[in-house]
């Protein structure tokens, strides 16, 4: 059995040509060389410096960085907090009055412009006194152009002041008003003068009511 | 036993990666997570020949093989202080290894740079290579080149996958459950993939088989 074995040769498979792969090896010359280059890579390694993503990746994974992030936040928010103190007070003063100014004008065009609205009305004479009273106090005193200030004497029996003591009787109210005189604002026209008296004077009797 | 003589002996096999030599490594690796860089050099002479040895039957290009084993090795010593013994040292580098390739034959696609690597002498005087050599009856140093060339050839027909199968076992002895460790696959797809290959290489192969 054993003679008839020796005599035939083993099949050589696939295995066994796979395993002569192993006696392809490099000679210890290409070691040393292969040594030499492993260790100046290796110290490229350590002396080169990462990219700016790798070192931040590494940052921001570090509790150093995390601590250093939640320090700069709190900075950031600081300075926001305490920015005015350092911003120049004469920009901010500058500005201010600026600001302040134009607002003056705006101001001071809209009034005029209001004015020229009551003169339009005048002129037309269509609006009542008591619309011509309200546009008129409607009018600050200061942009009011040329007002005079006139003395008017009152008195209680006139025929403008009839209509004023009556709705002050029917509100059982005695009628101790008795002003000598009342400072209205004269306007250029003379001619509604009477009728506005008599319609301040209701006015401030219904301001006594109250 | 990286500079061991005989063939065989240059392969760790599976059952001399005992715990001793794990726990062995594991020190090594401890050692140079604590800044002693010189111990790393233990690591890379024990365990370069067999990293080479993938490297370069994958690839059928000795400076390839070179430069990827000298990356694989650079990548392990960056990497070196996130390893936490969960793996044996002697697979976590395979790991790297095969997948540094891989990716590397990717981007080489199908452009192939064929550089064999001297064949040993103890080759020519192997058993399996004297029946080849009776059996073909062709000069030796002529078998020699032709069987390199036409193993490398087979090899590299194979896909990555498993030509790594084939290389970690036949050629570098390691067990199923080994490779299934390294590439992250199971005990069954690692036999699946052997089978698979070795009849693509017996079909490759034919003319030496038998």
């Amino acid at each position: 059995m054993a003679d008839i074995n020796k005599a035939r040769p083993k099949e050589v498979r696939v295995e066994d040509l796979l395993r002569l792969k192993r006696a392809e090896r490099p000679d210890a010359a290409f070691w040393d060389n292969f040594d030499r280059e492993l260790h100046q890579r290796m110290l490229q390694t350590l002396v080169k410096k990462d990219p700016w993503y790798l070192q931040l990746l590494h940052g921001v994974s570090s509790r150093l960085a995390q601590t250093a992030a939640v320090g700069a936040a709190a900075a950031f928010l600081a300075l926001i907090v305490i920015r005015p103190v350092f911003v120049d007070s004469s920009e901010s003063i500058s500005s201010a009055a600026t600001s302040a100014q134009q607002a003056q004008q705006a101001q001071q065009a809209q009034q005029a412009q209001q004015v020229q609205q009551v003169q339009q009305q005048l002129a037309t004479s269509s609006l009542s006194a008591r619309a011509i009273e309200i546009a008129m106090s409607e009018l600050d005193t200061e942009m009011t152009p040329d007002y005079q200030i006139g003395a008017i004497s009152t008195v209680a029996s006139a025929s403008a002041s009839a209509s004023a003591s009556a709705s002050a009787s029917d509100l059982g109210y005695v009628q101790d008003f008795a002003h000598d005189t009342f400072e209205v604002a004269v306007y250029e026209s003379d001619a509604y003068l009477i009728d506005s008296i008599s319609f301040a004077s209701s006015i401030f009797a219904t301001s006594l009511v109250y | 036993m990286a500079n061991s003589g005989s063939v065989t002996k240059s392969i760790i096999p599976a059952q001399e990666q005992t715990v001793s030599e794990r726990d062995l490594d594991w020190a090594i690796i401890q050692r140079v997570q604590a800044g002693n860089m010189g111990a790393f050099d233990q690591l890379v002479q024990k365990y370069r020949e067999h990293i080479f040895s993938v490297i370069y039957n994958m690839t059928s290009n000795r400076e390839d093989a070179s430069d990827l084993a000298q990356e694989t090795f650079i990548k392990a010593f960056q990497a070196i202080g996130r390893f936490r013994g969960k793996s044996s040292f002697f697979t976590w580098i395979y790991r790297i290894a095969i997948n540094h390739t891989i990716t590397f034959l990717k981007k080489r696609n199908r452009r192939r740079f064929i550089s064999y690597e001297k064949v040993d002498g103890e080759m020519s005087n192997s058993e399996i290579f004297e029946r080849l050599t009776s059996k073909n009856r062709s000069e030796k140093g002529a078998l020699v080149s032709e069987l390199q060339e036409k193993l490398n050839d087979s090899l590299q027909k194979l896909s990555p996958k498993h030509r790594t199968v084939v290389i970690l076992h036949e050629i570098e002895g390691l067990e199923h459950a080994e490779i299934a460790e390294i590439t992250k696959v199971s005990v069954g797809t690692v036999r699946s993939r052997l089978h698979y290959a070795k009849q693509q290489l017996q079909s490759y192969l034919q003319d030496y088989i038998g």
